[in-house]
């Protein structure tokens, strides 16, 4: 068990000022058997009006609109997150995860990435789907680049193969199809990492009867350095931020996150570091 | 009878002054057509329109359980009734939509069934529409005018009065309203059914408002008027496709949605008419299956039969598809209004056997059915009467009851050769009757 300290703030800038600005965030971890957050602040400013559900996966998101002019909007969210790692979540399989979707169609790179993956990785003779699951994790870790700036969030898992390389949403993307086209349902996921300095992104393979999560980027089991933000079939379902606006205007965008673990005799803090 | 059939150029006048049209695009432009009308009506008699309505609502009760369950509990899947890629990998299948309950847990509200009827006498069941079918209101203002024309054909012949249509609708929305204003809701003039949009508007006494007229906050939806006032929305009929519905949870592109209405539906602040996610009900391969959902919802037998059908996706269907294709009607699931429809008669053996590899490669695509032997019907080209094929789309509407408009749009083929019926295809349509039990 850690506690870790997070905080995650979003600024986007309008080069002129824009309206009828609509958005949906995930951007608010929720409570599971692997985490337990307290919200100290969580704030979207400009709006009209916010509200908060959860969405048909079963994630927090925040809706509203900002109807007049700005040339800013942002958001922050800051808290404390009680985290256990490396647990199976018991919970019942929806079906969705075991079938591909958008980002995950079974083309012919999947196909023969997850051949060759299952051959070379000697996931073939690992007992468990777990066991597998690590195999081929690894055997993805050590044939796919990390280059950021060549993929980018239109890429597919099929994409991503074909080019050899990419960043955190395309090793969660080929990892998802590789495992669902092997028969072992999987999902997407969006989440914060200690050391990180962006969200990031991995995958929950479903395993004796639960969620499991694994770190392809990072070649890691999921401990408890991380907190989940919010999950789906692929990227597509779960985006941690969408908006549409009105207006003619160039948006730059800067994120802030931190991650913080608070020791629990002391007040020093560990901090990791990784690539997402 | 004779006085309609002479009329049927001033009917036909008439219609076109009135803006009875439907747009198809072409090559990427938009052309609006008149959609021909033949004063031959289609006749339903007393007695084999309370069997088809029995069928109807049977069918439609069913496929409304059966969205219950989708988005809620899934239990037909668990009891192993319908194998569950058919269900999850259908386009239709809106996981955003998982653990909503529409008011009054009514997902389709409007029902197109299409059917033909068989030389044997049996009405079969081609497909169900259950997202926004179209096309009542032609017959219904087919019949207005045909009345005005000939006021003596209807003196004579005992039909049901078909012209109060729009109380269905009407009836169905006031039943699911939240609270607040009924809206139809068109993704405007370019649409094909925009003639269909404004007149129901018009008789169900709701607003007609396109996409820039609408708004969420504060999670209610509202409608800004012409005096910018805004109205609290509390059942909108939208006549756009689920992926436009709502650009913050489906299309991101889509400028005709609007933005967070998904929200306000989940939080049953809004009826949605017809509900997103029912795509996956009205799915070619789904079809297959309402026949057992009726045994399993419902614990009867189906009254009404579907065409017989054949899921490559079963190893002992594909064998008999593959072996009789040439026979066989091929429907690629995720085309609609006609596209995707391939006669295997028609295929040079060439494509034939294209044809069999991608069944083969793809066996969840397809659906195969035995060309149905339909009843023709008499159509007047020029003074001549000539026989075509035709289908019937029967509306069924559910609310507080389900049932049957005692009517229906029946679509026929102008061109002798062809099974394909649809308004989109360039088919013309009559008026159907279904007659009063006393005969004159």
């Amino acid at each position: 068990m850690r506690k870790l300290k997070f905080e995650y703030s979003m600024e986007l800038k309008f080069s002129s000022p824009v309206n009828s600005h609509y958005f949906a965030l995930r951007c608010v971890p929720g409570d599971s058997l692997r985490q337990k957050i307290t919200l100290d602040v969580c704030r979207v400013a400009p709006a009209d009006y916010t509200s908060m559900d959860r969405d048909g996966f079963g994630n927090l998101k925040i809706s509203g609109c900002c109807g007049d002019y700005h040339d800013t909007f942002g958001y922050s969210v800051r808290g404390l997150a009680v985290t256990e790692g490396m647990i199976v979540q018991k919970c019942p399989l929806h079906p969705m995860y075991r079938y591909p979707s958008k980002y995950t169609q079974y083309e012919p790179e999947v196909r023969a990435f997850t051949k060759t993956a299952w051959k070379e990785s000697g996931a073939n003779s690992a007992e468990t789907d777990l066991e597998k699951a690590v195999r081929v994790m690894d055997y993805l870790y050590h044939h796919f680049l990390y280059i950021p700036g060549v993929t980018d969030i239109r890429t597919t898992a099929a994409d991503a193969l074909r080019l050899g390389r990419g960043v955190c949403q395309d090793y969660a993307h080929i990892m998802t199809a590789v495992m669902r086209c092997a028969g072992i349902p999987a999902r997407y996921v969006n989440g914060l990492m200690i050391g990180e300095g962006a969200t990031h992104a991995w995958v929950e393979i479903y395993t004796d009867g639960g969620w499991y999560g694994l770190d392809p980027t990072n070649n890691l089991h999921v401990d408890d350095y991380y907190i989940k933000l919010a999950h789906g079939r692929d990227y597509g379902d779960c985006e941690v931020d969408r908006g549409i606006f009105r207006g003619n205007a160039v948006q730059r965008q800067k994120i802030y996150v931190n991650v913080e673990e608070i020791s629990n005799d002391r007040d020093s803090c560990v901090n990791g570091t990784s690539r997402g | 009878m004779r006085e309609l059939i002479e009329h049927t150029e001033g009917i036909n006048r008439l219609m076109a002054r009135y803006g009875v049209k439907f747009g198809i695009y072409k090559n990427g432009e938009f052309h609006e057509q008149l959609f021909p009308f033949d004063a031959i009506p289609r006749v339903i008699t007393h007695e084999d329109f309370q069997q088809l309505e029995k069928g109807l609502i049977q069918r439609v009760d069913a496929l409304n359980l059966f969205l219950n369950d989708i988005y809620g509990e899934k239990k037909i899947i668990h009891d192993g009734v319908i194998p569950e890629e058919f269900v999850f990998i259908s386009s239709g299948y809106l996981p955003q939509c998982e653990g909503i309950i529409p008011p009054k847990k009514i997902y389709s509200h409007i029902s197109g069934i299409d059917l033909v009827l068989g030389k044997d006498g049996e009405w079969y069941i081609l497909e169900d529409n259950l997202r926004i079918p179209s096309g009542a209101s032609y017959p219904m203002i087919a019949r207005e005018i045909c009345r005005r024309v000939s006021p003596a054909t209807f003196g004579n012949n005992s039909v049901v009065d078909n012209r109060n249509y729009a109380d269905m609708p009407k009836e169905t929305m006031e039943w699911v309203n939240t609270g607040g204003i009924p809206v139809i809701m068109t993704p405007g003039r370019y649409n094909a059914a925009y003639f269909e949009h404004s007149y129901l508007a018009e008789r169900t006494g709701s607003a007609l408002a396109s996409c820039t007229d609408l708004f969420v906050e504060d999670n209610h939806l509202y409608y800004r008027d012409y005096r910018d006032r805004k109205q609290k929305v509390g059942v909108i009929y939208r006549r756009i496709s689920d992926d436009y519905l709502d650009p913050m949870t489906f299309l991101p592109e889509s400028l005709i949605g609007i933005p967070n209405i998904m929200d306000v539906y989940r939080s049953g602040n809004v009826a949605i008419v017809n509900a997103p996610g029912n795509g996956v009900a009205d799915d070619k391969g789904i079809y297959y299956f309402v026949p057992k959902m009726i045994r399993y919802y419902l614990d009867q037998e189906p009254i009404l039969k579907n065409a017989p059908t054949y899921l490559p996706f079963y190893e002992e269907d594909r064998k008999y598809v593959l072996d009789h294709l040439e026979n066989l009607v091929i429907k690629d699931v995720a085309e609609a209004g006609g596209y995707g429809v391939i006669f295997g008669n028609e295929l040079s053996s060439e494509k034939l056997s294209e044809m069999k590899r991608l069944i083969e490669k793809e066996s969840r695509r397809f659906i195969a059915q035995e060309v149905i032997d339909f009843q023709d019907m008499e159509v007047m080209d020029g003074d001549e009467k000539v026989l075509r094929k035709a289908d019937l789309r029967a509306f069924v509407l559910s609310g507080e009851t389900t049932r049957v408009w005692p009517s229906g749009l029946t679509r026929f083929s102008r061109n002798a050769d062809s099974f394909v019926v649809n308004s989109s295809q360039g088919g013309g349509f009559k008026d159907t009757w279904v007659l009063s039990q006393w005969k004159k």
